[in-house]
């Protein structure tokens, strides 16, 4: 017994020393500055400017931020912006006024400019996945404007930790539609992939402004309700920013921007979208009222390729069902006939949609956000053979038109809609 | 001539023990650069490879359980002396040795560096990897016994851990990564698909433990062939599951894939970094895979020089461990030594048996005629 403890001991002080190398990397937690949000402007004085959105620790008195006409409210975080030759070079130099040492292992989101994603951002992405200290489920948004400016202004009235802040936000992407979360690990691969192209979310700073006259019917405002860039949503109060929209990637620059609505049809196509609540014109009365369903995906999307032509064809069958949460005309679309003209009249109103977000990413933007791309794999034995296809180049010359099939699931807590005063004509004593 | 049983007759292990060493022995390299190499040389057709490897190296393992049956209670280093001369058979297990040593060396410094890399930057890697030799000396020193039981409690635990990662990815996965299905080709899948046999070489454990099993030839072969079929599944998930989250070419860029895979896991916010928990799975692994391999080394040492104890060799294969992980210059340098040691190193360990069993083979049908 005397020499079975002696060995336990024994064996348990040796695999304590499995944990002594630990002792050289020790860090306390409060020798830390943790680092939640990190932007990147092109800089001025040397190449990039790196704006870090720094945690401070809880119970610090200081007061500050707030939202407006809030009053005071307690400080949450600090931004602090340096300018140097690399990321982590501007790390470095925070260390000079920051007492704690800056650590990105929490950060969450990067935000960078459009000056900087214009010029590519493969070089900006490569350190941060060397990185030990940034996750690849990092969040990746550009913004059309500063990222500083973005990281100072983002002040939600609901939340203090910015990381959760974007999670919660992007969560939103499933009932909304109208943005998407993007992150590291995906947008490095879609910029080196042969088969598609990159995509990340969109923000930028909203001073808030309020609505304009338009002069549109009803439904024409019905189809822009939702064809905003961050920075335009007509709003007044509330957080200074909008995450709203998409930046479509070329490879590793900036080509251009899809709005909200184009970013519903373009997760429509790419089977990326869960649910979204959308207005369209009424079918029988387009000028004065509109209808608004939840429409939630019915099925990833059916692609078929075909490349036996001269050039690629891809039909995209995309399947949806649909809730009707409004008919401000009072017809009754629930049932029948009716029924199937309305389901009829969206498909094709969403398939002419999804085609024209295709077509703008085709000749606009020379860039297959899609992934149709990856469908074309199944026809080639080898990455080698794929690889000299060439599919981004045939992209903007393939012939792709996408088809929707909607079915009306169900109607809300109404089974009809009978009109102001009275039964419609033919429903009366049935 | 001397013999294992002889002197360690008091230790004898069962089959499931048994699996469990030689699962772990096979298996750790998964978390280090293993699913990275087959991304490199399969491309999308990696996992594949993987499977090619596990198919002929079961062929192989049949020839060298053969042998094995053909002189039952006898380890491999043994019937090499028997089958080709004590000369001959000493210099071929003076290779076995000099292999066993320099792979686990090899095993060590990938590890520690590893562990630098992406857990502990600041700590100095000899340290690092005497400290945890160390705790290796200390198990190796309990002996046989200690470590197969500890690898029959930790396996369960390890399997449920790789499994769980993987599904966590699920939300990652995307099938359409793993096409073309050929990847680099059929030449090329083919070619490394036999090569990658290497990646199962550690099965020869049995054989060189085999005077330690309370069980006989058949069941070995069972315990053999059951151990390349399990560590081939999850050779194939893990490489297939990267190759999903991961696609390439950024597949052939990172490090340690399977910690990169960990770290990529976010399935709300409740259930994201995991990588510490993973560290601990990976640690453990490590230091199991080092001790079986330092007990192995120093029991096919001891029958080879006809030693009476094995324990006193246990220091003196550590330092050689670690200087041989110490060795290579860089990181750099060591991940293509890896690589060679993945492709080539364990189809010596297949070749030299076979070679042996088909020597004995053609000998006792001389000796029929």
């Amino acid at each position: 017994m005397k020499g079975n403890g002696a060995r336990t001991v024994f064996a348990m002080l040796g695999l304590c020393l499995v944990l002594l190398p630990g002792c050289w990397g020790a860090r306390e937690t409060d020798e830390l500055a943790y680092i939640l949000t990190l932007g990147i402007d092109k800089g001025r004085e040397n190449v990039i400017n790196v704006t870090f959105q720094m945690a401070l620790p809880r119970g610090k008195d200081e007061k500050g931020g707030g939202g407006e006409g809030g009053g005071e409210k307690e400080k949450t975080t600090e931004t602090v912006s340096v300018e140097a030759a690399s990321i982590f070079g501007a790390l470095q130099l925070a260390s000079a006024f920051s007492a704690r040492e800056p650590t990105l292992i929490h950060n969450r989101t990067v935000v960078v400019s459009e000056e900087i994603a214009r010029e590519g951002l493969a070089k900006y992405i490569n350190p941060l996945l060397r990185s030990r200290e940034i996750r690849r489920n990092t969040f990746i948004v550009v913004t059309p404007g500063k990222a500083r400016d973005f990281i100072e202004k983002n002040l939600p009235p609901s939340e203090k930790n910015p990381a959760r802040q974007f999670e919660l936000a992007f969560s939103a992407a499933e009932y909304t539609g109208l943005m998407m979360d993007s992150i590291i690990n995906e947008f490095s691969e879609d910029i080196k992939s042969p088969g598609c192209e990159a995509v990340t979310a969109l923000v930028n700073v909203n001073e808030g402004r309020p609505g304009r006259e338009s002069g549109l019917a009803a439904g024409e405002k019905a189809g822009l309700e939702a064809a905003f860039l961050p920075g335009e949503i007509a709003r007044v109060g509330g957080n200074k920013i909008d995450i709203i929209g998409l930046a479509v990637f070329r490879g590793d620059r900036l080509a251009g921007y899809l709005n909200g609505s184009e970013t519903r049809y373009y997760q429509m196509a790419s089977g990326k979208f869960r649910s979204a609540i959308i207005t369209f014109p009424d079918p029988e009365n387009p000028e004065k009222d509109i209808i608004a369903m939840k429409l939630r995906k019915g099925r990833p999307p059916l692609v078929r390729v075909d490349l036996g032509g001269p050039v690629p064809k891809i039909d995209v069958d995309v399947i949806l069902e649909g809730e009707i949460l409004s008919i401000q005309s009072g017809i009754n679309y629930e049932l029948g006939e009716k029924e199937r003209q309305l389901g009829d009249y969206l498909e094709g109103y969403i398939t002419g949609e999804i085609n024209k977000v295709i077509e703008k990413t085709q000749q606009e933007f020379q860039s297959d956000i899609f992934g149709f791309g990856d469908f074309t794999r199944r026809f080639f034995w080898t990455w080698r053979e794929w690889q000299d296809f060439r599919w981004l180049d045939k992209y903007p010359k393939a012939n792709i038109r996408a088809k929707t099939n909607l079915i009306i699931r169900r109607t809300g807590l109404m089974v009809r809609t009978i009109p102001v005063k009275g039964l419609p004509e033919g429903e009366k004593g049935k | 001539m001397g013999t294992i049983s002889k002197r360690e007759s008091l230790t004898f292990l069962g089959p499931s023990e048994a699996l469990a060493m030689v699962m772990i022995y096979m298996g750790a390299k998964a978390f280090l650069g293993y699913p990275r190499l087959m991304a490199y040389q399969g491309l999308n057709a990696g996992w594949l490879l993987t499977v090619l490897g596990g198919l002929t190296a079961a062929a192989f393992w049949l020839a060298v359980s053969a042998l094995l049956a053909r002189f039952p209670g006898k380890s491999i280093v043994e019937i090499n002396e028997i089958i080709l001369g004590r000369p001959l058979g000493l210099g071929l297990n003076a290779l076995i040795l000099v292999y066993l040593v320099f792979s686990s060396g090899v095993f060590l410094r990938q590890f520690s560096e590893s562990v630098i890399i992406t857990a502990l930057p600041d700590s100095p890697l000899s340290s690092l990897a005497g400290l945890f030799l160390l705790t290796v000396l200390i198990a190796a020193y309990f002996g046989l016994e200690s470590i197969s039981r500890n690898s029959h409690i930790a396996l369960p635990f390890i399997l449920i851990g790789v499994a769980a990662v993987l599904v966590s990815l699920y939300t990652f996965w995307d099938a359409k990564e793993l096409l073309p299905i050929l990847g680099a080709g059929a030449g090329p899948v083919l070619v490394h698909g036999l090569l990658g046999s290497s990646a199962y070489g550690e099965v020869l454990l049995l054989a060189i433990l085999a005077p330690f099993f309370s069980f006989g030839a058949n069941t070995i072969r069972k315990v053999g062939l059951i151990g390349i079929g399990v560590v081939m599944l999850y050779f194939a998930a893990i490489t297939a599951v990267y190759l999903m989250v991961i696609p390439i070419p950024g597949a052939t860029e990172t490090l340690a894939p399977f910690y990169q895979l960990s770290r990529t896991i976010y399935v709300g916010r409740y259930y994201q970094r995991l990588e510490s928990v993973f560290v601990l799975f990976w640690t453990y692994t490590a230091f199991l895979q080092l001790a079986i391999g330092l007990i192995v080394t120093a029991l096919a040492a001891q029958a080879t020089l006809k030693l009476p104890y094995y324990r006193p060799l246990l220091p003196a294969l550590a330092v050689l461990f670690l200087s041989l992980a110490l060795t290579p210059a860089s990181l750099m340098e060591n991940t293509i030594i890896e690589e060679y040691q993945l492709l080539y190193g364990g189809l010596f360990l297949f070749l030299v048996p076979f070679g042996v069993w088909a020597l004995a083979a053609l000998k006792e049908k001389a000796e029929k005629q």
